[in-house]
């Protein structure tokens, strides 16, 4: 009986490590992963990116004319870097939407990239580009509506 | 006679404790490697960097206090203090290593390139300084337009 006793005492005091143990890596876990959560967070500049992309592009239509038609001649007038905006050097997303008057019902004079749609889910996503409305007039007094959006991310690697 | 060695022969909570301290040390190291932040901040001045260049004209001089980015570098023991914000001119990349293994690239969209950068520690604080420059002949910009 009193054999029995101790073997039930060391079955007990087993259950008890493995329970406070378990606690232990439940609580450090938790500790870890709320770390990782709160300074593995991105910095975000986005809103900020396309305001000052919105108005350059403000900037240069007041400066002189831009021939839309002509691709290159609005990245040569705005000293906007293509490559970079096109996506050819590594992930930018960039997107630009240059309208007559107003984009709802106007015309479309200039476009770069195609997701606009996720400009209006304000709030919705922290991952959504964030983008930006304006009107700008340019030098003849023609007035354009300029919508950017970014979704501009970090290229981050892990080599030597 | 059963024979139970070291670790047997110790009550199970001093065995408690030490893999608790064993555990709580583990803990420390990675917090304090997570608050140090040589990710975050690689993050914020490659960010802020790129904003400053697109908002630039040709011909700015620019010049950038980055103490704290070289104390986070000393922190993750990298060496050359000189080199943790770079540029790349081909790529229009501003490049910011703040530890041993990796580093952050983040593009700007402004086409200028970017001369004479280097990084001047102890004046009395450690700036980074560089130049813009209208870019170079056969890159599309405002500039060669």
């Amino acid at each position: 009986m009193d054999n029995l006793n101790r073997k039930a005492e060391a079955v007990g005091n087993q259950t008890m490590w493995v329970w406070s143990m378990f606690l232990l890596v439940i609580a450090g876990g938790g500790i870890a992963i709320g770390v990782m959560i709160f300074y593995g967070y991105e910095y975000d500049l986005k809103a900020f990116e396309a305001g000052v992309l919105s108005n350059s592009i403000s900037e240069c239509l007041r400066e002189g004319a831009i021939d839309f038609s002509n691709e290159q001649n609005f990245y040569s007038k705005c000293r906007l870097n293509q490559k970079v905006l096109s996506e050819e050097y590594n992930t930018t997303k960039l997107n630009i939407r240059i309208c007559k008057n107003r984009c709802e019902g106007g015309e479309i004079v200039f476009q770069l990239g195609s997701d606009f749609e996720s400009c209006d889910f304000i709030g919705k996503n922290e991952k959504y580009q964030k983008c930006t409305r304006s009107f700008s007039e340019d030098y003849e007094k023609k007035r354009f509506e300029i919508i950017v959006g970014s979704n501009h991310l970090i290229r981050r690697s892990n080599k030597l | 006679m059963e024979k139970r060695g070291i670790i047997g022969d110790l009550p199970d909570n001093v065995i408690t404790i030490i893999l608790m301290v064993i555990f709580s040390a583990f803990l420390f190291v990675f917090v304090g490697q997570q608050k140090n932040g040589a990710g975050i901040w690689e993050d914020v001045y490659a960010k802020e960097i790129a904003q400053i260049i697109n908002l630039a004209e040709p011909g700015d001089e620019i010049s950038i206090d980055v103490h704290y980015a070289t104390e986070v570098a000393k922190k993750n023991k990298v060496q050359d203090l000189k080199s943790v914000i770079k540029f790349d001119n081909e790529t229009k990349e501003v490049v910011v290593k703040l530890r041993k293994f990796g580093e952050t690239r983040f593009s700007y969209f402004n086409n200028v390139e970017i001369v004479n950068s280097r990084i001047e520690l102890g004046i009395p604080t450690n700036v980074l300084k560089f130049r813009i420059g209208e870019a170079q002949e056969g890159e599309i910009g405002r500039g060669n337009g």
